[in-house]
């Protein structure tokens, strides 16, 4: 039910110049229960004269005998009532049963208008398709749901941000997610983070309360945002959150309570043959040892000795001083002699995962008045992960939305909310502290469980709160990964955001048909990030880690407009918009550490001091841009059929030297009267142009100098402040003469609607091009630069969208619709002005970069070497060979991605069905080479004896008859073994060569298949309630994709621009959640 | 309509006359400097020259050398020289605009201080001397002036190196007397002059002119301990590199199992000259498997690692004058450092009597096991076709990688740059 106050129709007003006129008045009201409906659009048909209902419904308009009066008003049916001695009439409205001709989309500035009117790609997503997914964020319930838009969860931690993207990727430096606009004014949607190691972050999207949003509007186009200009590269978001209801009841309440429960998609398979060690070869350099495996308790690899031929008794052990005696009271000896066949992949995974657990409650209230009305709601979203500790995600939101009518010609909106969340983040990724990487390289044979206790050495000298992983199964001394008990249970990330928006709005008629409308918007949050790792913990951390940052954003912005609406006649009529925005950005990040504990026991104590001097840091970074701007838009309707609409915006950031001006038309005509064709109830085509763009970074135009710590890509450093503090010139060089990134957008589509509205097809075409897009420039480092801020770069993207709905019934009871969409996008990095590649995220070995003349955020790495006819070179024992340069190994980007939906409603029972799919994208598949590497992957579990003799990749030859662990491979030179030599050499994760490891990452996931009731009103009146529903809402529980062993949508790098890298990832999850709702 | 027309004049009017003094003065980097001192900036290079010396570069020396044995990750496949370009590019990025560019800049700020100006010449010689060692042919005149040559030309190593011989001859002349020093550094009594003599020693015997070697090295650091050592200590940022590597980050990736140093030093595999000391000298290098990075080890977290030294100087000489027909001048020079080994590390290090090629090779054999993990002992190997007999680890090839591969950040950003070179192909001087 849309019952709004639009300014959009508040400013219609129309000139009376006829003659024999008659007063009529009279009171509109809405069919149920007799609520006043203001804002409804009173017309004299055939004259252009027109007027608006009041607050309390009431009209007063000059009518002739025998004219007719038109009331219209979105979501109603509208009414015509012929004048002829009444003078008053008063009219009762029903709402229309969402006619596809009332369906509006929300403008730029957060206008709304009528989809038919609108000469734009844009999409309205309403509440109750984004509410049945029960996901924490606002936008990952947008994901296949509209064509043109990705949404990806990169992880299933919880409170995950995700990344999102309109068409194509546009820019390499520039932000990467769309503009979000919140109730008319723009929010921070930060991701803080993200690379290949660390925890996951959140998304500042996610902060929102979901039960807070009334719908959400897709603007695809350039031409469409181009109010924004600046900043709006990317399209833009808008979200329009609830008001309270005009009319109906004083007060209701609505009170929702959701549980869901979250579990891992999908996980990695690990071989239960081979114990932790080697071949005995590793160690004498014996070629006729190659098969034989030797257990070695201390061991990186599962290349050990075969589990089932060990005697099964207890293993031998050293039973003196040296043990370790864990915290449940478990002692540990010195292996002697590895005896016991027991796996321990099933409890080694318990220890670590659960069952998540969520538990939304949320409350939401309606006041209404006559002087305005009033939405207030409190949320509080508790979540537990899948991993069993320290892993959670709090958020509880207050909202505040009041509209109050100051007098007839002024309104007063004041929006507010704020959000606290607190979580816990489990480290992830090539993180020797990561969850994963310790986890999954856990041979077989060992029990991680006990993780933790005292160590003992061989004069019986304690060590407290030893760590014992499989590589240090004493816990001896700190082992080379943590033990993944030690990572969920004693290392600890806690993150706190508190967050306020508040968004004033005052619009007043300043002259006839003139409004002012001015809207200030504050966005403040607070974030505050915590890491700390125990005395013990593995890698750099072993002296136990501490540090702690805290961010603050601020954005501000000031946005005033004039609107006005000129109805010239019945055939003309015109709108224009004229406004300016002053908008500011400040962020700081204060944060220090300390490493080298010196008391190891700290108890709950999270503090600095706690070591010497040279091993406590601090670190302050500030921003701070501004931007103002002026715009004007108008808008015209000819003949009833042609619709055109231009912009233009002069914007001067502070970021840039020189003002830019940014234009866009586009024009829209209706033809199906034309056509003579009846199935065909409803045609236009669109066209449009836009511009808009991208600013530089701050403070990019400068060259730094700066104490520049210097280190290899193996972890090992320099640090300046501790030999003098020298300061360096920055490797980087500015550029003072930075433009603006353009992005010039074409796009061409139509909306048709076939018999009667039951086939509705909407389609677009586009053909976006940015210019002068921002590179650091690779520089030959013996240039003395390694990188030079340059406008260098040109990336397109073209593509296609189809939304196409069917609805195969619609009758008072019963509706049953079936959405589809499809979008293609072809993205292309044009020119990067001679540099080859730029590295986006990722590793030295594996990356995600642009790359001259391939997709954006192509997978780059080692390749094999091949001669001209792409064949394998291969080495004189049949194996290829690494080439010594690396290239374009994948492109993460999907060949087409879809949507498909169904929904049914039959009185109060409701269905739904939403599949997602994503086709011919690529991912790095990490993780499944480094267990190669160490004989985890099943792949490397096999056995056979060998048929004939065959070469080895360290030259070995092996004669028929061998048993051997690995498999036999033929890369085109004759069958060749691949063994512990091959998988722990070059066919392996640590080798040079991730082309082998790049899979194909296509999906289709059931994204949500839900079931509702809504028990009848008269039903729950006896119990005096208003409404009462439940629903069930199962999320991602079945993929199809050639990817077994991790969710296909994870990503390394969280929302970052860097794509398709799987490593070590934190996994997915899937979801079941059941909502109960009670209005009263 | 005059109303409506004042009302948007006005609206204009406010905000546009705001437009430009709301965005004014905004866009000035609170965070970091735009300009530093010349005395600040030496710092950076020394930290360049440190990192050379003794981080990736050294452990790709010393692996393929057969010093040490890439062991575990991605350190398994160098073992068996599989590299690629990439694998080149911190090195590479390091010597340039991490440390010649900064070397220049000093250069340029220095003209008053001519003691630094002549310090940061050194340090520039050794980042540009190794550098074409290590690749062969290498930008150097074109070099670090980004204004005027964006894309470098390589120039022919020999030209390098005797651009380097000149720059060290400038240094001399601005430094003086002085005695070494620098905040990377441990206290030293060597003069950078003589600091200066046997860096020319040193790359006059790169470039196989062992007169010339021989002259300067007879003029370089005399004192026993004199020479130039990284500073490290046990604060983080600030320890022994291979410490860091080996224990903090990268535990086991390298090792000594099996290498052909641990062999010569455990007496597994017989040295030309047999040097019972070794016994003493492997329990500080090594311990087991592993580099001895425990205290008092040859890696230890504040473990000073060897830049340029007396036992370098010396071992020049020696070869110097070997190959100058110096025989006895020779044997002096050698057994000088035997003597000094034996005061070192205790036990017997007996001295040579050999004359001729077997005399060289004893020298070079005493370079290879004194200098471990010093790049020189990579640039003997080569410069001397394998005369001491290292493994080759590669059953396919009969070399040694004979040079690093030119980074792939090189390739892709200047328009110079003269095609990938074979790892297996020798840099000009060596062919």
């Amino acid at each position: 039910m849309k019952k709004k106050l639009p300014l959009f129709f508040l400013l219609f007003l129309g000139i009376l110049t006829v003659e024999a006129q008659s007063r009529v008045s009279g009171k509109v009201t809405l069919n149920g229960d007799g609520s006043a409906l203001p804002g409804v659009t009173v017309q004299v048909k055939g004259s252009g004269k027109g007027s608006q209902t009041n607050g309390e419904g009431n009209y007063v308009i000059e009518a002739a005998k025998g004219q007719t009066i038109v009331f219209s008003f979105i979501g109603m049916v509208t009414k015509e009532v012929l004048v002829e001695n009444q003078s008053i009439i008063n009219v009762v409205m029903e709402e229309s049963l969402s006619q596809l001709n009332e369906i509006v989309v929300l403008t730029a500035l957060g206008l709304e208008r009528k989809k038919d009117d609108d000469v734009s790609s844009s999409t309205l997503i309403d509440a109750s398709a984004l509410k049945r997914s029960g996901e924490s964020g606002v936008i990952q319930s947008l994901s296949g749901k509209t064509s043109g838009l990705t949404v990806v969860r990169n992880s299933g931690d919880p409170g995950a941000g995700a990344y999102i993207q309109i068409r194509g990727q546009n820019t390499i430096f520039g932000e990467s997610s769309p503009l979000i606009i919140l109730d008319g004014v723009p929010i921070s949607n930060s991701s803080l983070g993200g690379g290949v190691d660390g925890v996951v972050q959140q998304s500042r999207l996610n902060d929102l309360n979901q039960d807070d949003i009334e719908n959400v509007t897709v603007l695809k186009g350039a031409a469409a945002a181009a109010v924004w200009g600046t900043g709006a590269a990317n399209g833009v978001i808008l979200i329009q959150t609830k008001k309270g209801k005009a009319g109906g009841k004083k007060v209701s309440i609505e009170v929702s309570n959701q549980v869901s429960l979250d579990h891992i998609i999908r996980e990695f398979e690990k071989q239960t043959k081979f114990g932790q060690g080697y071949p005995r070869y590793w160690i004498s350099g014996a070629s006729r040892e190659a098969y034989t495996f030797l257990y070695d308790p201390n061991s990186s690899f599962s290349w050990g000795d075969k589990i089932g031929l060990r005697s099964g008794a207890k293993d031998d052990v050293r039973a003196g001083n040296e043990r370790f005696e864990s915290q449940s009271g478990n002692v540990y000896y010195p292996i002697q002699q590895k005896n016991s066949k027991t796996i321990y992949n099933e409890s080694n995974r318990d220890q670590v995962f659960q069952t998540g657990f969520t538990w939304n409650k949320s409350v939401g209230i309606n006041f209404n008045s006559n002087a305005g009305s009033t939405f207030f709601s409190f949320s509080d979203w508790d979540q537990e992960g899948i991993f069993r500790d320290n892993s959670t995600y709090r958020r509880t939101t207050l909202r505040i939305n009041n509209e109050t009518k100051l007098s007839e010609k002024a309104k007063l909106k004041f929006n507010t909310t704020f959000s606290k969340i607190h979580s816990d983040r489990i480290q992830q990724g090539s993180n020797l502290n990561g969850l994963y990487l310790g986890y999954l390289r856990t041979p077989a044979d060992f029990d991680n469980r006990d993780y933790k206790g005292t160590y003992y050495n061989p004069s019986g000298v304690a060590t407290l709160n030893a760590h014992r992983s499989y590589r240090k199964y004493l816990g001896d001394v700190a082992p080379e990964y943590n033990n993944p008990g030690w990572t969920i249970y004693e290392q600890e990330n806690p993150n706190d955001v508190s967050r306020f928006i508040l968004n004033p709005e005052l619009s007043v008629r300043l002259y006839k048909n003139i409004t002012l409308t001015s809207r200030f918007g504050i966005d403040y949050y607070n974030d505050v990030r915590e890491s700390y790792f125990p005395v013990n913990s593995a890698g750099a951390a072993s002296t136990g880690s501490f540090g702690r940052t805290e961010m603050t954003e601020m954005n501000t912005s000031f946005n005033t407009f004039l609107t006005s609406t000129h109805v010239i006649s019945d055939k003309f009529n015109f709108s224009w918009i004229l406004g300016s925005q002053f908008e500011s950005l400040k962020f700081s990040s204060l944060g220090g550490g300390s490493t080298q504990f010196t008391n190891p026991y700290v108890g709950d104590l999270r503090i600095f001091g706690n070591a010497i001097a040279a091993n406590e840091s601090v670190g302050l970074s500030r921003q701070a841009s501004k931007k103002s701007g002026a715009y004007a838009v108008i808008n015209a309707e000819i003949l009833n059929q042609v619709y055109l609409e231009m912009t233009g915006r002069y914007e001067l950031p502070s970021t840039l030297p020189a003002a830019v001006f940014y234009p866009s038309v586009s024009a829209g005509w209706v033809f199906n009267k034309y056509l003579h064709f009846k199935p065909l109830n409803y045609a236009k085509l669109r066209a449009s142009f836009g511009q808009v763009g991208i600013e530089p970074g701050a403070y990019l135009s400068s060259t730094n100098y700066g104490a520049y710590d210097r280190g290899s890509t193996w972890g090992d450093f320099l640090q300046a402040s501790n030999y003098g503090n020298p300061y360096a010139r920055s490797s980087s060089a500015g550029n003072p003469n930075l433009k603006r990134e353009l992005v010039t957008e074409y796009e061409v589509g139509g909306d048709f609607r076939f018999f009667n509205d039951f086939i509705t097809i909407g389609t677009t075409y586009y053909n976006r091009k940015t210019t002068d897009a921002l590179l650091p420039v690779n520089l030959a480092p013996s240039s003395g630069y390694t990188s030079v801020w340059r406008n260098a770069a040109e990336i397109s993207n073209k593509g296609f969208e189809i939304d196409a709905g069917i609805r195969l019934a619609k009758t008072h009871d019963l509706e049953v619709r079936l959405d589809a969409n499809f979008s293609k996008n072809k993205n292309m990095v044009e020119s990067l002005s001679g540099v080859e590649s730029f590295f986006l995220d990722g590793f030295a070995g594996a990356s995600s970069r642009v790359v001259e003349g391939y997709p954006f955020a192509a997978l780059w790495g080692g390749k094999w070497q091949r001669d001209g006819q792409n064949n394998l070179i291969l080495d004189q024992n049949g194996f290829p060979l690494p080439s010594t340069s690396e290239g374009v190994i994948g492109d993460p980007n999907p060949k087409w991605k879809g949507g498909l939906g169904a929904n049914l409603s039959w009185k109060g029972i409701s269905l739904s069905v939403q599949f997602e799919t994503f086709q011919g994208n690529q991912v790095w598949a990490g993780t499944s080479g480094i267990l190669k590497y160490f004989g985890i992957d099943p792949e490397t579990a096999n056995e056979f004896v060998t048929k004939q003799e065959m070469k080895t990749y360290d030259g070995r030859t092996v004669s028929t008859g061998t048993t051997v662990r690995g498999n036999v491979a033929n890369f085109g030179g004759g069958n060749v073994i691949l063994d512990a030599d091959w998988y722990s050499d070059l066919g392996g994760g640590f080798g040079p060569v991730s082309e082998q490891f790049i899979v194909d990452g296509s999906w289709t996931k059931l994204r949500e298949v839900s079931a509702g009731y809504t028990i009848p009103a008269s039903l729950v009146q006896k119990i005096r309630l208003n409404s009462a529903s439940i629903n069930f809402t199962g999320r991602n529980l079945f993929i199809w994709s050639p990817i077994k062993y991790f969710d296909p949508e994870v990503n390394l790098t969280g929302a970052s621009k860097g794509r398709g890298l799987e490593y070590f990832t934190n996994p997915g999850t899937g979801s079941y959640v059941v909502t109960v709702k009670l209005g009263f | 309509m005059k109303i409506a027309r004042n009302i948007i004049l006005l609206f204009l009017g406010i905000s546009l006359s705001q437009c430009k003094s709301f965005v004014d003065g905004v866009n000035v980097n609170p965070n970091q400097f735009t300009d530093a001192p010349p005395e600040l900036i030496i710092g950076q290079v020394e930290i360049a020259v440190v990192m050379l010396n003794e981080s990736q570069p050294a452990r790709f020396a010393g692996i393929f050398t057969d010093q040490f044995t890439g062991f575990d990750r991605q350190f398994l496949a160098y073992d068996s020289y599989n590299v690629i370009s990439g694998d080149f590019d911190d090195t590479w990025t390091n010597i340039y605009s991490s440390g010649i560019a900064q070397a220049r800049i000093v250069q340029e700020k220095a003209d008053k201080n001519l003691v630094l100006k002549g310090r940061a010449q050194i340090m520039e010689a050794i980042l540009a001397g190794e550098a074409t060692a290590l690749y062969g042919d290498v930008p150097y005149v074109q070099s670090c002036k980004p204004l005027e040559f964006p894309n470098p030309k390589y120039d022919a190593q020999k030209d390098v190196l005797a651009a380097v011989q000149t720059l060290l001859d400038q240094a001399i002349q601005n430094v003086g007397t002085t005695t070494a020093s620098g905040a990377l550094f441990t206290a030293s009594n060597a003069t950078w002059a003589e600091i200066a003599h046997t860096l020319k020693a040193r790359y006059y015997l790169i470039a196989k002119d062992y007169a010339n070697a021989r002259t300067q090295a007879l003029i370089g650091i005399s004192k026993v301990n004199g020479g130039l050592h990284s500073l490290h200590t046990d604060v983080t940022g600030q320890k022994n590199l291979f410490y860091q590597f080996g224990i903090e980050q990268r535990g086991g990736y390298m090792t000594v199992t099996r290498s052909h140093l641990r062999k010569l030093i455990t007496g597994e595999r017989a040295r030309l000259l047999a040097t019972p000391g070794d016994a003493n000298r492997g329990e500080v290098y090594f311990d087991r498997e592993e580099l001895n990075y425990f205290d008092n080890g040859y890696f230890a977290v504040n473990a000073p690692f060897p830049i340029v030294n007396w036992y370098e100087n010396q071992l020049i000489l020696a070869e110097a004058q070997a190959r100058t027909g110096n025989t006895t001048a020779a044997v002096t020079a050698f057994n000088n450092v035997r003597d000094r080994l034996a005061v070192v590390y205790g036990g017997s290090f007996p001295r040579t009597t050999a004359t001729g090629d077997l005399l060289i090779r004893h020298i070079l054999e005493e370079k290879y096991v004194t200098m471990i993990g010093s790049l020189q002992v990579y640039h003997d190997i080569r410069r001397t076709a394998n005369a001491i007999g290292i493994p080759v680890k590669l059953s396919t090839s009969k070399l040694i990688p004979q040079r690093f591969i030119y980074p792939q950040v090189e390739k892709n950003a200047n328009t110079s740059f003269p095609g990938f070179v074979d790892i297996f192909v020798q840099t000009p001087v060596n062919k």
